[in-house]
């Protein structure tokens, strides 16, 4: 086997849109390590720089540097950038390999149709979250479960009402008399 | 002693502690058997219900889930060629094939036979190491519990699945999250943006929820996995004494080699089943029968995982150290209770350490008991539809969550880490080395700074004892082993079995 070399305009090609880079083939580049490397990496220099000076309160006498409040994030920061840029580098030059017909990591992709199942899950999660405020815990556990439940199941009506509303009603029961823990009840103060 | 025994017997002896530890393994049985649900998730989901039970209390319940879902994820294993959770995947090579003989039962009966036995040399071999390990670390100061916790980092690359890097950054973002809220040393805000819910740092049990529990859900909904179908019906036949006369000494064999490596952090269950099962296989005069249904090789590959149950207990209560993610949620529950494992804990609380091993040496007989009924129960429990059970452990989540501190932002939290851990999942970043590193982040943090307090910057202060000395040995030795495993698991022709590669990021 032989390992072709790689010309810069390949590697810039890819830093510039990682997912169709010209003469190569998708098949070729490990593209979800490349971008994960990327993006990583991108993230931490941006924390490092962008968000730590400020979201960092230091005060202006320290005796040693190591005892200031942002050395160990700084440390950390650092090695997250080198370390995803090397995953980055690591991936290109392992989907230069394969080209020659040796493939070295598998292909599959990261996401695929059966993941679009998750966002209106992922949706009433975000909604549930909001309605906590105004409604407190049980409703929205109510209408979350019982939207779970016909979501994804068979449409069995009160079968789904019976379940999400005695599962609510007993862990409810549960945190606010045994482990005394006073789970707000927003609408329904004084009923329960 | 005897005083000490004494009052272990006293705080142990109550009807609770008896219902938790039983309870505990069934829960634990009872999620382990249902293919998707994993251990991690089960004692992540019990962990709020101890906040009101006493310590003692608490810790048994989460250890009998614990125990229970490394026996529990055989079930499916041999009947349905479905691991429950990662440590059982070696047990599907006898097993299944046992079961598609029509002899679940027998293979079902030797892997709970052999799971106890080596539960029970596990839990002494506990009792018995346990505190002469503690007796040595009392004489750590700051820079030896640096490069301690130092070298228990490198346990990430054990759980980092198919790419160190990958666990690397994991774990990095589980450094970087615990640094959020107040400084150690000077008091001044980090990363908190004014948000007050922030200066406490974020809360621990609704980031591992939102880390290891939604992400299954989420995973669950997306792939509508189905469970496989039943090779056979378990009731049929038994295991004899003949039978676990004929395996005794893989048992045997199995139990050492899963106390040794479950003793060393970030071993686990797995690799320990796997070395088991070639030591059987090799010193077998039947070893042509393995992987078509010997039964000594069920024996050998449940009694390597439960070796490794009461043996990752050593490192975390000797030294205060988790030696996988499940004992790194145990490590939270006694966070939680105000106890800190380690030396200290056998100074200042002995008679809860005691009582702990009184609980553990029962939980084996327990084990027995509850893991026959479950035997018979499986059909059912997997019959359970998903429509139903993930959004009811979903709201189990909910209240977990809240019940920390009372507190919506700790749902919202919790959410937002259930999101992103299943973007983690499906980017293949595993999660576990973020949790253990989100956990030993302070602690690392804490002795670093606190040793450079003590020698006014100079960082020769972590080379200022044989102790030092060889945790620094021990981590590079552990880094070169573990690159050199790394570039040999990426030739060709070092293969894993299938089975447990495509569960090695669980």
């Amino acid at each position: 086997m032989t390992v072709r070399p790689v010309s810069r305009p390949h590697a810039l090609i890819l830093i510039i849109n990682p997912f169709q880079p010209e003469g190569l083939s998708l098949k070729t580049v490990n593209k979800r390590d490349f971008v994960l490397g990327l993006v990583v990496c991108a993230l931490a220099l941006f924390v490092l720089f962008g968000i730590l000076p400020w979201a960092v309160k230091t005060p202006k006498v320290i005796p040693n540097l190591a005892l200031s409040p942002t050395f160990w994030p700084r440390i950390i920061l650092v090695s997250m950038a080198g370390l995803s840029a090397l995953l980055a580098i690591q991936a290109y030059y392992s989907g230069i390999k394969s080209q020659d017909g040796d493939p070295v990591e598998s292909e599959e992709q990261p996401f695929d149709m059966s993941d679009l199942r998750v966002i209106p899950t992922a949706l009433l999660m975000v909604l549930f979250c909001a309605a906590l405020k105004p409604f407190g815990v049980v409703l929205p556990s109510i209408a979350m479960l019982l939207g779970m439940i016909l979501m994804h199941g068979r449409g069995e009506w009160p079968k789904a009402i019976g379940v999400s509303v005695a599962t609510v009603l007993i862990l409810y029961m549960f945190f606010r008399y045994v482990a005394k823990v006073p789970v707000p009840l927003g609408p329904l103060n004084g009923l329960l | 002693m005897i005083e000490n025994l004494s009052d272990a017997l006293v705080l142990f002896l109550n009807v609770y502690n008896m219902i938790a530890l039983a309870g505990g393994i069934a829960i634990g049985v009872i999620v382990g058997a249902i293919p998707g649900m994993t251990s991690t998730m089960a004692v992540a989901l019990t962990l709020p219900f101890t906040f009101t039970l006493p310590p003692v209390t608490g810790i048994l319940l989460l250890l009998g889930v614990y125990k229970g879902g490394v026996y529990g994820g055989s079930i499916p294993a041999i009947l349905v060629k479905t691991p429950g959770t990662p440590a059982a995947s070696c047990s599907v090579l006898d097993g299944y094939p046992l079961a598609q003989k029509g002899q679940a039962g027998r293979a079902l009966d030797i892997a709970l036979y052999a799971s106890c036995f080596a539960d029970l040399v596990s839990n002494l071999s506990l009792i018995l190491l346990v505190g002469y390990l503690a007796q040595l670390v009392t004489s750590f100061g700051p820079p030896e519990n640096f490069t301690l916790i130092f070298f228990s980092l490198t346990i990430i690359a054990s759980v980092s699945g198919d790419s160190l890097l990958r666990g690397f950054i994991s774990a990095g973002a589980g450094l970087l999250l615990a640094t959020v809220g107040l400084d150690l040393i000077y008091g001044t805000d980090r990363f908190t943006f004014g948000n007050t819910d922030l200066l406490g740092g974020l809360a621990f049990i609704p980031l591992l929820i939102g880390l290891f529990a939604i992400p299954e859900i989420l995973n669950g909904y997306a792939k509508r996995g189905e469970t496989g179908k039943i090779a056979a019906d378990p009731s049929g036949s038994r295991a004899t004494f003949a039978d676990f006369r004929y395996c005794f000494r893989s048992i045997l064999r199995g139990s050492l080699i899963g106390v040794v490596l479950g003793a060393i952090p970030g071993i686990g269950g797995a690799p320990s089943a796997f070395v088991s099962y070639s030591e059987a296989m090799r010193r077998s005069p039947n070893r042509k029968n393995f992987g078509k249904g010997e039964l000594e090789g069920v024996a050998a590959a449940e009694a390597g995982n439960n070796g490794v149950a009461g043996s990752t207990m050593i490192p975390l209560l000797a030294l205060g150290i988790p030696g996988d993610v499940i004992t790194a949620v145990i490590l939270g529950a006694f966070m939680v209770h105000g106890l800190r494992p380690g030396p200290m804990l056998f100074e200042q609380n002995i008679d809860l350490i005691y009582a702990l091993f009184i609980g553990i040496s029962i939980s084996s007989l327990f084990l027995l008991i509850i893991g026959k009924a479950a035997i018979h129960m499986f059909k059912h429990i997997a019959s359970i539809p998903r429509s139903y059970l993930y959004p009811v452990v979903m709201v189990l989540c909910v209240f977990g969550a809240y019940a920390v501190n009372n507190s919506f932002f700790d749902i919202y939290v919790m959410v937002g880490f259930g999101i992103v851990g299943f973007l983690m999942m499906r980017m293949h970043i595993p999660s576990a080395p973020f949790l253990i590193a989100f956990i030993l982040g302070p602690m690392l943090e804490d002795s670093f700074r606190q040793s450079l307090l003590m020698s006014q910057g100079s960082l020769t202060i972590f080379m200022r004892s044989w102790i030092t000395w060889v945790f620094w040995s021990l981590t590079i030795l552990s880094v070169v082993l573990m690159v050199r495993r790394h570039l040999a698991g990426r030739s060709p022709d070092v293969a894993l079995p299938k089975v447990q590669e495509e569960k090695r990021d669980v």
